[in-house]
């Protein structure tokens, strides 16, 4: 893995909703080509800070830049392109359920300023499909698929725009052993594929353990500790020691 | 009274009216709050509206999708509305009957009859229906799309979900409320044909050529604007509820319903403005 350059970076981020402060203080920088993983309890600000990342949340205070867009600073047009570029895989996949497999794929290439022609799209589904291996459930409604495969299609489909960035909020929470698994190598593989760099968001310490080159603790709001995965799992704070004990 | 018994009255008249004024702040707390609400609440509608009107003019132009919402919220209306209209045409005409023929004016009933169905009754019935129908429709889909994080989805991957979801469902809303007015017209017509037949010897030629002949373009065209409008208003209303949904599937369900309760409120609002605007010209 190259550490060259910073494609993420975040300077004392604070976010609140009303009199609710969700996050504060949070400062880190996503390397190029590394999977940075940010554990925490639930309602610990994860999710919004990744959201805070796509733009579906503006921070309050701090710095933020993701590929030299200045996300404290950023109009609808400029934020449209860099979406274009980071790839959200959501934690119930988000799957339209109203289009099949292939609509939900080719619904965001066939909407780009500059869309490849219809059979370059198809192309790109087919490629896409053959990833994740779920070439077969083209033609199905997102209802007729279990919810591993729900998420490799989510992935799919923000695969199939070529990001350069991967957020992933909790890939593995709801399937099974295996599927985690699955899921797991999937994260690895098109990190190789693809040269993407990834932060994910998970409570699954095997998913942790297989895809983390850095970890980030976040304990109410704010960064507890960071580091490789030996570096963490030494830490004598019990906070932290929690997340491993099933390890 | 004992000055002891005093102290007690003036500790007892303290305590009441401490009581008073926490209750007199908890008061003007909670009117804060619900008048912060109703200013956010606007903002949020107006932020909403106007990112629509930008929306409409700004590509991609979502047609295939347009089509597609007109044919779900027109065709699949035909059967209520066209069933609706046929009865209060039915209906409206064996109520005036005694009352026309007492006067001995019933061969004032096809024109009467049809100038109230083109003027009032079809757009009224048409955009109810379609308000229960469809409004309810759109608001539980857009917030099952939104408590699934769906329409997050679409604006992650650089798409406009309110050019694809909200810009086509308003469109189709709009064009399709006119034309089931016009059919709504025509089944209000024959119900009414069919009810006048039971009690007078008439062709079916004869009933018609003397309800159209009075309706005009001065009735036609407000009656078409109008139901335009009401077509808006519904989907508007439906989106915007939809966009907004909180909390799940409680939330799904509070945004179908609030979607018909609003846009029916909306529906009597915009036609009393459009009676007092046609009365102007006319």
């Amino acid at each position: 893995m190259q550490q060259t350059e910073a494609i993420i970076k975040a300077r004392n981020l604070k976010k609140s909703f009303g009199e609710n402060t969700i996050i504060k203080n949070v400062s880190f920088d996503l390397m190029k080509e590394e999977n940075l993983v940010i554990m925490g309890k639930s309602g610990t600000g994860k999710s919004v800070l990744i959201k805070c990342i796509i733009g579906l949340l503006v921070p309050d205070e701090g710095e933020l830049s993701v590929m030299d867009y200045n996300l404290m600073d950023i109009d609808a047009d400029q934020l449209n392109e860099l979406r274009r570029t980071v790839g959200y895989l959501f934690q119930g996949g988000a799957l339209y359920d109203s289009m099949t497999v292939e609509r939900n794929l080719k619904f965001p290439l066939r909407r780009f300023p500059d869309a490849p022609s219809e059979s370059e799209i198809d192309e790109l589904v087919d490629e896409v499909l053959e990833n994740v291996e779920l070439a077969h459930t083209k033609h199905k409604m997102p209802s007729e698929l279990s919810g591993g495969m729900k998420k490799r299609i989510a992935l799919a489909r923000t695969l199939i725009m070529k990001p350069k960035i991967m957020l992933y909020d909790e890939p593995t929470t709801g399937l099974d052993v295996i599927t985690s698994n699955e899921i797991s190598d999937l994260i690895l593989e098109m990190r190789k594929k693809y040269n993407i760099s990834s932060i994910i968001i998970t409570h699954d310490i095997s998913c942790v353990d297989k895809t983390a080159d850095r970890i980030i603790i976040l304990d109410k709001g704010e960064v507890l500790n960071e580091g490789s995965f030996d570096e963490i799992r030494k830490s004598n704070d019990n906070t932290i020691r929690a997340y491993f004990e099933s390890v | 009274m004992t000055p002891q018994k005093c102290g007690e009255n003036s500790t007892q008249i303290k305590f009441i009216i401490l009581e008073k004024l926490e209750k007199k702040e908890t008061i003007q707390k909670i009117l804060i709050g619900q008048a912060k609400q109703y200013l956010e609440n606007t903002g949020s509608i107006v932020n909403f509206t106007l990112r629509f009107l930008k929306n409409i003019f700004s590509p991609p132009f979502e047609w295939r999708e347009l089509l597609k919402q007109v044919y779900f919220s027109g065709y699949k209306s035909l059967f209520f509305i066209g069933t609706t209209s046929f009865i209060v045409g039915m209906v409206f005409t064996m109520q005036s009957y005694p009352t026309m023929s007492s006067l001995g004016t019933e061969s004032w009933i096809p024109t009467m009859i049809s100038l109230s169905i083109v003027r009032e009754i079809g757009p009224l019935i048409t955009a109810l229906i379609f308000a229960g129908k469809v409004g309810s429709g759109i608001g539980a889909e857009l917030g099952s799309m939104k408590v699934t994080e769906q329409i997050d989805a679409m604006s992650v991957s650089g798409t406009k979900p309110m050019n694809f979801l909200v810009v086509s469902r308003v469109g189709a809303t709009t064009i399709a409320v006119p034309l089931l007015v016009l059919y709504a017209d025509a089944l209000g017509f024959l119900g009414s044909y069919f009810a006048f037949q039971s009690k007078e010897e008439i062709t079916m030629y004869f009933f018609f050529n003397q309800a159209i002949s009075v309706v005009t373009y001065v009735d036609l065209i407000p009656s078409l604007i109008k139901s335009a409008m009401f077509g808006f208003a519904i989907g508007m209303v439906a989106s915007y509820q939809g966009f907004h949904a909180e909390q799940g599937t409680q939330g799904v369900g509070r945004a179908a319903n609030t979607s018909v309760v609003i846009s029916s409120f909306l529906i009597f609002v915009i036609d009393l403005i459009m009676v007092q605007i046609n009365s102007f010209f006319l």
